[in-house]
C-alpha cells in the first residue's frame, strides 16, 4: 500500500514514550529513502534463541522520529489511543465464557484453512483507526544540541545510531551500518557549553583505539555567525550542503602518536 | 608517543585479542545474507559478516548492500506462526495488567507464568510480549473478538513493563536461554521475603562486626605491648623479624574498607537502582515454586536519563542483596565477584551493555601470605564485565 503511494506519511508508533516502527514497508522506506536505520529490538521468530539477528519492531531514537516528522515524511501515532477500543474492558462486566466461545470460533476458522496440523499466526500490525499526534509532541527536542548534531550529520548523508557502545551520544556511519563501519563517535554540545578537557583525552583516545574519530559539534549562535565565518564548513563538494548546515561547526579529534 | 606504545605492549596477548574482538562485535557486524541457511540448521550460531570502510560507489558495493538489505527485509517479513502442538493463547486484561492463559502447551511454562489458587495461569506483560514476539502465542482482547497484533500487544503491555529498557533486558536474557523472573523489588516495594533474609544477615553482620572489632583490639594491644609503632621514622624497626609475613603485617597501617567490618543498615533504595530481575542459568531441575538463590541479579538503567549511581545508592542496593557464601572460592574469585554483586544493564535506545558492580574488600585478601606460601604471582582482572 505504501509503495504505490509514496506521498503517504510513514507511521511511527509512540508507546510508553518510545518510538517504534512495526510495518516492514515503513522500515524499508525510512532506511532506503531517508537513511534512518533505527535499531531492531524484537525477537526474530525464525531464530528466536539468539540476539545477533533481531526482528521487528524497529526502535527509533527520539531524534530520528523528530527529524522524520520535521521533514514532513512521517507522523507520530499514539498506539494506546489507536488500540483503545479494541483493548477496552468493563471491569465489572467481564463475560469470559462468551469471549472464550468467540476465540474458539476465531481459532477454528484459522486452523481449518491450514489443513492437517492447525497453526496459529500473529499479525504484526493492527488495522485500527490511527490517532496521529501533532508535531508539537516531538518538537520539544528541535532545539537541543543532540538534535542539532544529529540533523547536521544526517543532512551530510550519514547513518546515525545510538552511541552507547563507545560511550558517546551517537555513532556516525558513512553508509548503511549493515555494510560499513562507523567513523565517528559523536558528541553534540551547546555553542558556549564547556566540557572537561579530560573528556577530550578520554574520548579522543578511545575513538582512536577503535579506529574511529571523536567528533564534537555545535550550532553557531546567531550573533556569532559573522565573527566565526572562517569556521563555517564550505559548500560540500556535491553541492548538497543546504543553508541550515552553514550555521554548524564541528571538529574531529584523533589521537596521533607523535614522537 | 612512548606511553601509548607502552600501554599496548603491556597488555597481555590474550587480553588484547579479547578487546579487539569486543570492539568488533560491538560494532554489530551482521550479515543477514547467511540467515536463510540458519533456518535449516537452527543449532548453529549465527556468524558475523564482513564490513567495508566506506561506500566506494562501485556496482559491487551497491550490489552487496542491496543483497544485505533484501536478506534482512525478507527475514523481517517472516511470519509469526506456531502449530497447535505448542499453542499458547491468552486474554489480556488491561485493568489487571496481566494475561489469563487459556491454552498452555509447549515448554515455556517451566519458567514462565504464575498459577493462582484456582490453577489459572497468569502471564506478566513482559512474558506476553516475549512470547508474542517469538510467534509462540496468540493474544485476544477481553471481548474475544480480536487476535491482537504484535503492535497491539506492545500498545497494551509495554506500559506495564516498567519501562521499555526493562523489557529489552528481559527479552535479551530470555533469548540467550536464561531463566528470568521479576525480583521482589521490581516495583520498588521490597517484599517480606527479602526483609527476613535481611534481618538474619544483619544479625550475622553485627556478629562479624563485633568479632572484627575484638580482633583489631587484640592486634592493637599486641602492637602496643610488643612492637610499638613509632610516631616518626621507619615503621619496621628494632626487634627480631623472623618472616616477611610479620613485616608485611606491620606495614599494614592504612585503614581499608572491609566487608566484614561494615554494618549494612537498611536504607531505602532509589529508582532505578533496584534489582529488577533475578536470573538463573538454564537448568532442567528449575522449579518456579522453589527457584532457589538466583545466579545473577540485574538492575536496569537508562543510559541517557540516569546518572552513575552514588555511593549511597550503591550501598542501599547492596544492602538488599544476600551475601554470597563461597567458602570454597579462591581469592581471585572473591576479588572478581565480591561478597555481593549485581549486574547493571545500561540501555540506550535499544542497545544494551552490562556492567557488574561488586562489593569487594581488597584489604581482606592478604596477598603477601599467599605469595609466601606458593611464591607465585597472581594477576587480578578488573571486575568490569
Amino acid at each position: 500500500m505504501v509503495e504505490d503511494d509514496a506521498a503517504e506519511l510513514i507511521c511511527i508508533s509512540v508507546i510508553d514514550g518510545e518510538y517504534f516502527i512495526f510495518d516492514i514497508d515503513a522500515v524499508k522506506r525510512v532506511r532506503n529513502d531517508h537513511h534512518v536505520a533505527g535499531i531492531l529490538v524484537g525477537t526474530l521468530p525464525q531464530v528466536p534463541q539468539q540476539s545477533v539477528f533481531l526482528g521487528l519492531p524497529v526502535q527509533l531514537m527520539p531524534e530520528e522520529a523528530a527529524l522524520l516528522v520535521q521533514q514532513g515524511v512521517a507522523h507520530i501515532i499514539d498506539e494506546a489511543l489507536s488500540h483503545g477500543t479494541i483493548l477496552a474492558v468493563d471491569e465489572n462486566n467481564i463475560d469470559e465464557a462468551a469471549a472464550k466461545l468467540k476465540i474458539n470460533e476465531l481459532e477454528s476458522t484459522e486452523s481449518e484453512s491450514q489443513g492437517a496440523l492447525a497453526s496459529y499466526s500473529t499479525p504484526t500490525v493492527s488495522s485500527t483507526d490511527k490517532y496521529p499526534l501533532p508535531e508539537s509532541s516531538v518538537s520539544a527536542i528541535y532545539d537541543t544540541p543532540r538534535f542539532h548534531i544529529y540533523k547536521y550529520l544526517h543532512q551530510k548523508g550519514y547513518f546515525i545510531s545510538p552511541g552507547l557502545r563507545f560511550g558517546s551520544q551517537f555513532l556516525a556511519y558513512p553508509g548503511d551500518p549493515l555494510r560499513y563501519h562507523s567513523h565517528y563517535l559523536v558528541r553534540g554540545l551547546g555553542y558556549d557549553e564547556e566540557f572537561p578537557l579530560l573528556e577530550l583525552v578520554g574520548s579522543g583516545r578511545l575513538g582512536t583505539g577503535v579506529k574511529k574519530a571523536w567528533m564534537v559539534g555545535a550550532r553557531l549562535r546567531n550573533d556569532y555567525q559573522d565573527n566565526f565565518a572562517v569556521l563555517r564548513p564550505s559548500q560540500t563538494k556535491d553541492g548538497e550542503g543546504s543553508e541550515s548546515n552553514d550555521d554548524f561547526v564541528s571538529f574531529c579529534i584523533e589521537w596521533a602518536g607523535f614522537g | 608517543m612512548d606511553d601509548l606504545d607502552e600501554d599496548y605492549d603491556n597488555v597481555p596477548a590474550t587480553q588484547g585479542r579479547g578487546e579487539q574482538e569486543d570492539a568488533e562485535s560491538d560494532d554489530e557486524q551482521q550479515d543477514w545474507r547467511i540467515l536463510p541457511a540458519m533456518g535449516s540448521n537452527r543449532r548453529s550460531l549465527p556468524k558475523r559478516g564482513e564490513k567495508e570502510y566506506e561506500p566506494t560507489g562501485s556496482s559491487s558495493d551497491r550490489n552487496n548492500l542491496d543483497e544485505s538489505r533484501q536478506a534482512m527485509y525478507i527475514a523481517l517479513n517472516g511470519e509469526r506462526r506456531h502449530t497447535s502442538k505448542v499453542h499458547i493463547s491468552g486474554i489480556w486484561y488491561p485493568h489487571l495488567q496481566k494475561a489469563k492463559v487459556l491454552v498452555a502447551r509447549g515448554p515455556h511454562f517451566k519458567s514462565i507464568g504464575k498459577a493462582d489458587s484456582n490453577g489459572v495461569i497468569w502471564l506478566l506483560p513482559e512474558e506476553v510480549i516475549y512470547l508474542m514476539e517469538r510467534g509462540s502465542m496468540s493474544l485476544y482482547n477481553a471481548h474475544g473478538d480480536t487476535n491482537i497484533s504484535l503492535q497491539g500487544c506492545y500498545a497494551a503491555c509495554l506500559g506495564a513493563c516498567h519501562g521499555h529498557e526493562r523489557y529489552l533486558v528481559y527479552a535479551h536474557l530470555k533469548r540467550l536461554g536464561f531463566i528470568v523472573q521479576r525480583a521482589a523489588s521490581f516495583d520498588g516495594y521490597v517484599g517480606e521475603e527479602t526483609v527476613q533474609k535481611l534481618t538474619s544477615s544483619r544479625a550475622r553482620k553485627l556478629w562479624n562486626f563485633l568479632v572484627q572489632k575484638f580482633a583489631s583490639f587484640c592486634i592493637g594491644l599486641r602492637c602496643v605491648f610488643a612492637k610499638k609503632i613509632p610516631s616518626f621514622g621507619p615503621i619496621v624497626c628494632g626487634g627480631v623479624w623472623r618472616s616477611y609475613d610479620s613485616i608485611y603485617k606491620a606495614l599494614q597501617i592504612i585503614p581499608f574498607y572491609s566487608h566484614r567490618g561494615s554494618i549494612a543498615t537498611r536504607k531505602s533504595t532509589t529508582a532505578p537502582f533496584r534489582v529488577a530481575y533475578n536470573i538463573w542459568k538454564p537448568r532442567p531441575s528449575f522449579k518456579k515454586s522453589s527457584p532457589g538463590e538466583p545466579d545473577f541479579r540485574v538492575v536496569v538503567v537508562n543510559a541517557q536519563k540516569d546518572k552513575m549511581p552514588t555511593l549511597a545508592q550503591v550501598d542501599a542496593l547492596f544492602a538488599t542483596l544476600p551475601t554470597a557464601h563461597g567458602s570454597t572460592s579462591t581469592s581471585q574469585q572473591r576479588l572478581r565477584d565480591g561478597y555481593k554483586n549485581v549486574i547493571i544493564g545500561v540501555v540506550d535506545c535499544g542497545i544494551i551493555s552490562f556492567v557488574k558492580f561488586g562489593d569487594v574488600s581488597f584489604g581482606d585478601e592478604r596477598i603477601f601470605e599467599k605469595k609466601a606460601a606458593n611464591s607465585t604471582t597472581t594477576k587480578y582482572r578488573p571486575t568490569k564485565k
